[in-house]
């Protein structure tokens, strides 16, 4: 446990009767592109709170650097916080707000006045010095607020959902330049969002928190193809959830029955038992599906129920079974979908595709 | 609305205009006319009332007189309306609502009960009637404005702000003066201009508390128990520019932000 940036021990916090947060251990490695992803309520802006020092924990210690910040105020720690709302001072100038937390910090004139250049220049906001947060558009104050939380170097920068008021169009650039931004100044990033999507594009590491505990973290990778709950197969990307009865089990290789059909798959949390009923998850993307019966292989017969063309891809919903309709969503590449004209296709379901889940 | 209720509805309102400014341009009108009696017609026109109330030290220095109660009032009640405001915004505590109904009483208790409570209080302590007293009895009826105007602003400012301004290093004192107070300023300068235009207005407290040195209220009352002059009249005409003056520069201020 050492070198870590940020490490929650234990931290609990209620607010009443409410649990914001129930036990949850956490390390954010240094230079770590760090992403609390979870619905709302699951706890990941009070996280981002109590690391700030605007929260208390009820129970627990938060580390900053191995030092214990649990009851530092927020003006005596080392990280800022880029808020929600940018927060930015409305009667001060941009360079006002950025260089505001270089004044407090005792900088001379001269010196805060080059470290405000330096990132005006480096966020690209340079012409907008002088000018008021309402006069600036929405990019340009979520840079500035980048700017100002950046201005007093802290060890560790927190970001609660700061993408969240800007388009669909500009949100996507944005979150390559903070991804940009990060990798060149090398610092800790911890990153609050609800949006999957924007978690995968944006982290080094994610980490999936459901009612006030860690549910899951790892590489966007690992989240998406090595799922250890239904909550973040489901939360994470598009899947098809089976319910399967487990008949034996192998180290992490279980083996299980889907309407008849004897298949494996890959458990990743949890110790499997024979008997016990499970959902294994797969990817839609990841069912191969081939016009004709192809030969030697457990091939599944089933109906296309519904074919959308979504340009670079084509989704397909599938009907298995007569008696008990399961559906299944397909996806495939346009050359790959063209091949498919009947109403009438065959999948297989690929052993290392398949998660087994047992929460 | 048909047309007819509309035209109906509009004669009303400009009558009530009507009714309303009558008595003023009335009052401005016979401060420019060359008789001593008030009425009309009005044959040739003057500025003798004017420079006669111009050349009267003795006015001039209740005009001033009033101003500096005016002033010294609203800086207090600045002050402790301020501190009430953010007593009473975003912090919760026990007996809150009672604190604000207290807070907000004075604004809605009869001038006279207040001015002859202030009256008696000021005895007992014995504090002689003077510019002392009508300073506190102003104050304390412009408290719960300001108390009002303060808490409505404070209410729109996101907390955001005041976790923005300690995470970047400044504590509740620095976060108070450089974020907070900026931010309430139109609501102050606001707040501000309104307590003055009440207290340079007010009769029944400055009556009752005022010693020998009369406010300007107390002084027009005075000379109309001697009978009406246009002097009088170019005074209150005075009176009434200040005010406008004032009214419309507030009503900028909050405009503009």
């Amino acid at each position: 446990m050492k070198n870590s940036s940020v490490r929650f021990v234990n931290i609990s916090k209620h607010f009443g009767s409410t649990v914001a947060l129930d036990n949850l251990d956490l390390n954010v490695e240094p230079g770590e592109f760090c992403t609390l992803l979870g619905p709302s309520g699951c706890g990941k802006s009070t996280t981002l709170r109590i690391l700030g020092g605007f929260e208390s924990p009820t129970k627990g210690q938060v580390f900053l650097d191995d030092e214990n910040v649990t009851n530092t105020p927020p003006n005596q720690r080392n990280v800022n916080m880029v808020f929600q709302d940018y927060a930015l001072f409305p009667h001060m100038t941009a360079g006002n707000n950025i260089a505001f937390g270089l004044e407090l910090k005792g900088k001379s004139k001269t010196e805060t006045a080059e470290r405000v250049e330096e990132l005006l220049k480096f966020l690209e906001l340079e012409g907008f010095k002088d000018r008021k947060p309402d006069e600036l558009s929405g990019g340009q104050r979520q840079r500035v607020a980048l700017a100002r939380s950046l201005a007093p170097d802290p060890k560790v920068l927190l970001l609660d959902e700061p993408l969240g008021a800007l388009d669909a169009k500009l949100r996507k650039q944005v979150q390559i330049e903070l991804k940009d931004i990060q990798k060149q100044t090398g610092k800790t990033f911890v990153f609050v969002t609800h949006d999957q999507e924007e978690a995968l594009t944006i982290s080094d590491r994610i980490v999936v928190m459901k009612e006030g505990r860690l549910e899951q973290s790892g590489t966007p990778k690992e989240l998406y193809s090595q799922p250890e709950s239904c909550f973040v197969a489901e939360f994470i990307g598009e899947t098809n959830m089976l319910s399967c009865d487990i008949t034996g089990a192998e180290n992490q290789q279980v083996f299980f029955e889907w309407h008849g059909h004897n298949l494996s798959g890959k458990c990743w949390s949890g110790n499997p038992e024979i008997g016990q009923k499970a959902i294994v998850a797969i990817r839609p993307e990841n069912i191969d599906c081939s016009a004709t019966k192809p030969r030697g292989e457990k091939s599944v017969e089933a109906r296309v129920i519904q074919r959308i063309f979504k340009g670079s891809y084509t989704t397909f919903k599938l009907a298995v079974g007569n008696d008990h309709i399961v559906e299944l969503k397909v996806s495939m590449d346009g050359r790959h979908a063209d091949s498919i004209v009947d109403d009438k296709l065959w999948f297989t379901l690929e052993s290392s595709f398949l998660s087994v889940l047992l929460r | 609305m048909t047309r007819n209720t509309r035209i109906l509805m509009s004669i009303l309102y400009w009558a009530f205009v009507i009714y309303l400014f009558v008595p003023l341009i009335m009052m401005v009108l016979m401060g420019f006319k060359d008789s001593n009696f008030i009425g009309f017609p009005i044959r040739s026109w003057t500025l003798h009332w004017y420079t006669i109330v111009v050349q009267d030290m003795e006015v001039l220095s209740i005009f001033g007189y009033s101003m500096i109660i005016a002033l010294s009032s609203t800086v207090i009640a600045l002050m402790i309306g301020t501190w009430a405001a953010i007593l009473l915004g975003p912090t919760k505590f026990r007996g809150k609502m009672i604190v604000f109904a207290l807070v907000c009483l004075p604004a809605v208790i009869p001038g006279i009960i207040s001015a002859i409570a202030l009256r008696i209080f000021a005895e007992t302590i014995n504090l002689s009637p003077g510019t002392l007293a009508i300073i506190i009895g102003h104050t304390i009826h412009n408290v719960p404005f300001v108390v009002l105007v303060v808490i409505a602003r404070l209410n729109t400012q996101p907390i955001s702000h005041i976790d923005a301004a300690k995470d970047l290093g400044a504590d509740n004192l620095i976060a108070f003066f450089r974020v907070t107070l900026p931010y309430l300023k139109p609501a102050l300068i606001g707040a501000g201009i309104f307590c003055m235009l009440i207290s340079f207005d007010d009769f029944v407290r400055s009556f009752f508390l005022g010693g020998y040195e009369p406010t300007l209220p107390v002084y027009i009352f005075s000379q109309l128990r001697t009978g009406m002059s246009p002097v009088i009249n170019a005074i209150s005409a005075v009176a009434l520019l200040i005010t406008v003056i004032f009214g419309l520069m507030a009503e900028r201020i909050i405009r503009q932000n």
